[in-house]
């Protein structure tokens, strides 16, 4: 048998269309099912976090009218707040959902080059978030170490959870691993060998050049938290001493000995550094797209878009302990950490002005996608610069423990990236459904998300410089150094809040609504170039391409291109279809 | 420190950009010395003959580098910075190593040569020596597996148990990373031998199978051996 490159390979060698409703779309190979169930089930999850972050919020705000939850519960909370956010949120959703549904459409497959490996990789990471859900209902409830789970705190009586639930949390993100990395080597090997004829690497979209980057990552970070989470649940479970030293626990004396604390904070931040860049990288390379789209123009700079990507991602492996200026690590390594965390400032400012400047002079259309797009280049440059601040060891020292923190994370890494996934479902929804999401409750949607984080992010940071320290359950109102004005600002923050998370309850009807009643779509509403909108059926179907694969002749930013007839020139259109004067780069 | 960071971050550096610029301008839809390959001569390095599954094995195998690079690291660092280190009292005592582990190699080391010998039987043809060969190496390898098993029993009956100090419980979450992951290789190796067995395969469609696997134990070889020195000098 001879082998055919996948380019070439004719209908005849995919896979034959499936049958039944279970193989259509419970046990399904096809990699838009899977991208569906991702999706669906990573947004699930998140509202359970953020549910979580409404009852914290209650808590901060109005200490003394509610009494919903007790201080342990506090801490339970936040740490199944931040874990679902980041891990089973944001990384399922861009890599699982996005990256699934993507690259096979933006490359021109038919599909990943490992199907059964792709839904199996769907079914284990469901079993991640059902042994992780399974948490909140074993002895002691859900572990309450803080999302970075911390030795030895996370595994000592006094911890809520600190017996059943810090298990259920390490063999729920041993199996996500496990998932994950399945994923990853299907969309790693996709990108390198199942592109369509043309499609060179530098023909790509930014799109798929993000989740790339994020994948690779991701399959070299995450065996850090593999590492340390077998350790820890040997630790936990058989008595070894890996991070766990030599401790009192409650007054009595454990058998604990010698075990190192550091040495966990290592292993977890040299995966957390390079996942807040798993979750960034398709947010980028997203929102490349999104601009350009939306703007009529071709995306500024886009090599230098691709190497920045690239640099970003090598970057990301060492400026882990920036998260550990307070941890008691050796001094210097603080200087050397502060230099590489102010490098990869470089490349990520380039990428910032690149879409300031695919804006000008670009033709902006505001539709909804486009609005998101743009709060996302604010959010991230509020988030960001205020990133330069804390990666300086002297100014990080006395805000490391305050609410400064928290508003600059939230900004940069929690509500950057969801500010792209709303922008983007917005944006490809008519390709999964063939129906348009709605315009106006989408508009009601981003003003009330986009505002309402602002009201709560930035008064935040004032806490922060005021001094006001995190990770507490409530503020005595004798404690002298907070001010009554710290208390009245929690009130606010809490109502605005709770405006936001209701909104999102507006975005999901929309997104069931729109599914029956939405304005039909037709093949390509926002008249773009890329493959996916190419594509002979809306929404495509098993197989994406029909009979013949596309081939692809040009860029994916043949946006106003002087001469051509009209404002876009997809990318398989050959160029003696085009007039003369037409003729475009890439 | 720092010094072996920069050298570190510097050297890998090198090789992505060189890898990255060899990758861009691969298109894996054009054969070499085909007639389209021709005429898009210049800079056009592409390769078609990679099958997606040797890709994916290989991104796999950087995966688990940076498993084993990580524990190996974590060792270092456990060995280094417990308590009372610095004043010379570290509670690091290495353990006696079971002389089990010197025979295991041995058996690592044929059970790679014996696929290496299936890969070669193949490129002649030789359907019988190619299945013998592939069930030695299958065989040396569950042999290193168990000796494994008796090397933790001869640790524990010496006195070091997984509690007994931090070098003992590194012994054991070492190996048996290791184990898993050759125990995942003989997953594989089963169901080649199962397809082998029956006579309407043709070699040619096992090929791919056994030369993966191939690549596979001799990369599991290397982190073996790597892995013992490290065990032995420490």
């Amino acid at each position: 048998m001879a082998y055919v490159a996948i380019a070439d390979r004719d209908n005849a060698h995919a896979l034959h269309d499936p049958q039944s409703f279970l193989t259509k779309y419970i046990w399904s190979q096809d990699h838009k099912v899977i991208a569906i169930q991702y999706t669906i089930t990573a947004i699930a999850i998140g509202l359970v976090a953020l549910t979580l972050s409404v009852l914290m919020r209650l808590q901060l705000g109005f200490p003394d009218s509610f009494k919903l939850i007790a201080p342990q519960n506090y801490y339970q909370f936040i740490t199944l707040h931040g874990m679902i956010m980041v891990i089973y949120l944001l990384t399922a959703l861009f890599l699982g959902g996005f990256g699934n549904y993507l690259i096979p459409l933006m490359c021109g497959a038919r599909d990943m080059v490992f199907p059964y490996l792709n839904m199996v990789s769907y079914w284990v990471y469901l079993l991640a978030v059902l042994v992780l859900v399974g948490g909140f209902f074993v002895p002691g409830g859900p572990t309450g170490a803080g999302w970075t789970l911390y030795a030895p705190q996370a595994i000592l009586s006094g911890s809520p959870g600190s017996r059943w639930g810090i298990v259920c949390m390490l063999a729920s993100l041993g199996i996500f691993i496990v998932a994950f990395t399945m994923g990853g080597l299907n969309y790693v090997t996709t990108i390198l060998q199942a592109r369509c004829r043309g499609m060179t690497l530098m023909r790509m979209p930014l799109s798929v050049w993000g989740i790339f980057m994020a994948t690779v990552l991701g399959l070299l970070a995450f065996p850090a938290l593999f590492v340390s989470a077998i350790m820890m649940t040997l630790d936990c479970l058989a008595g070894t001493s890996f991070f766990t030293p030599a401790v009192s626990s409650m007054g009595q004396p454990s058998a604990y000995n010698g075990g190192s604390p550091l040495l966990f904070q290592h292993l977890f931040w040299f995966f957390g550094h390079p996942e807040v860049y798993i979750v960034a990288l398709p947010a980028f390379g997203i929102v490349s797209d999104l601009l350009s789209v939306h703007s009529r123009r071709h995306i500024f700079g886009y090599r230098m878009m691709v190497w920045a990507i690239l640099a970003i991602g090598c970057l990301s492996f060492v400026v882990w302990a920036h998260h550990m200026y307070v941890s008691g690590m050796n001094p210097y390594f603080g200087f050397f950490f502060a230099t590489t965390t102010l490098i990869i400032a470089v490349p990520t400012a380039i990428k910032v002005y690149n879409w300031v400047l695919t804006l000008w002079r670009g033709d902006i259309h505001l539709t909804v996608p486009m609005l998101f797009a743009i709060g996302f280049i604010f959010t991230f440059i509020n988030g960001g610069l205020t990133g330069l601040f804390l990666g300086n060891t002297s100014v990080d020292v006395p805000l490391s423990a305050t609410y400064f923190v928290v508003a600059h994370f939230h900004l940069v890494m929690g509500v950057s990236p969801i500010l792209v996934v709303f922008g983007a479902l917005y944006h490809w929804y008519p390709k999964m459904t063939g129906r348009m999401l709605d315009d106006t409750m989408g508009r009601i949607h981003f003003w009330i998300t986009f505002i309402g984080t602002y009201m709560i992010y930035l008064p935040m940071y004032y806490l922060g410089i005021l001094g006001l320290p995190r990770r507490y359950y409530a503020w005595d109102k004798s404690i002298q150094f907070i001010p009554p004005s710290v208390h009245t600002m929690n009130k606010w923050i809490t109502i605005s809040a709770l405006f936001v998370a209701a909104v999102q309850l507006l975005f999901l009807f929309n997104l069931v609504w729109s599914f029956f009643k939405g304005k039909p779509a037709g093949g390509n509403p926002w008249r773009a170039t890329t493959l996916e909108w190419q594509t002979p059926d809306t929404p495509p179907v098993h197989g994406n391409w029909r009979e013949k694969l596309p081939v692809v002749y040009r860029w994916a930013y043949d946006y106003s291109v002087p001469g051509a007839k009209e404002d876009f020139i997809p990318q398989n259109v050959p160029p003696d279809k085009l007039s003369p004067v037409g003729h475009a780069q890439g | 420190m720092n010094i072996w960071v920069a050298f570190g971050v510097l050297s890998i550096g090198v090789i992505v950009w060189f890898l990255l610029i060899k990758r861009l301008h691969t298109r894996t839809w054009e054969r070499h010395g085909s007639s389209v390959h021709a005429r898009n001569a210049r800079g056009d390095i592409g390769q078609v003959d990679v099958a997606p599954a040797r890709i994916a094995l290989w991104v796999f195998l950087a995966v688990i580098t940076s498993l084993f690079g990580l524990f190996f690291s974590a060792y270092f660092i456990r060995m280094g910075h417990g308590h009372g280190a610095e004043n010379g009292i570290s509670d690091w005592h290495s353990v006696s190593k079971p002389p089990i582990l010197w025979f295991n190699t041995a058996m690592l080391v044929l059970s790679s040569a014996a696929i290496q010998a299936a890969r070669r039987a193949l490129k002649f043809n030789q359907r019988t020596r190619v299945s013998s060969y592939l069930l030695a190496g299958g065989a040396f390898a569950m042999v290193f597996l168990a000796g494994q098993l008796i090397g933790w029993h001869q640790l524990r009956d010496s006195g070091y148990g997984l509690t007994s100090g931090p070098a003992g419980a590194f012994f054991y979450v070492l190996t048996g990373v290791h184990g898993l992951h050759l125990l995942g290789g003989l997953v594989v190796w089963l169901k080649t031998v199962a397809r082998m067995r029956t006579r309407a395969v043709e070699l040619i469609e096992v090929r791919l199978s056994i030369e993966l696997c191939t690549v596979y134990w001799h990369y599991l070889l290397l982190v073996w051996l790597v892995m013992f020195a490290l065990l032995l000098f420490t």
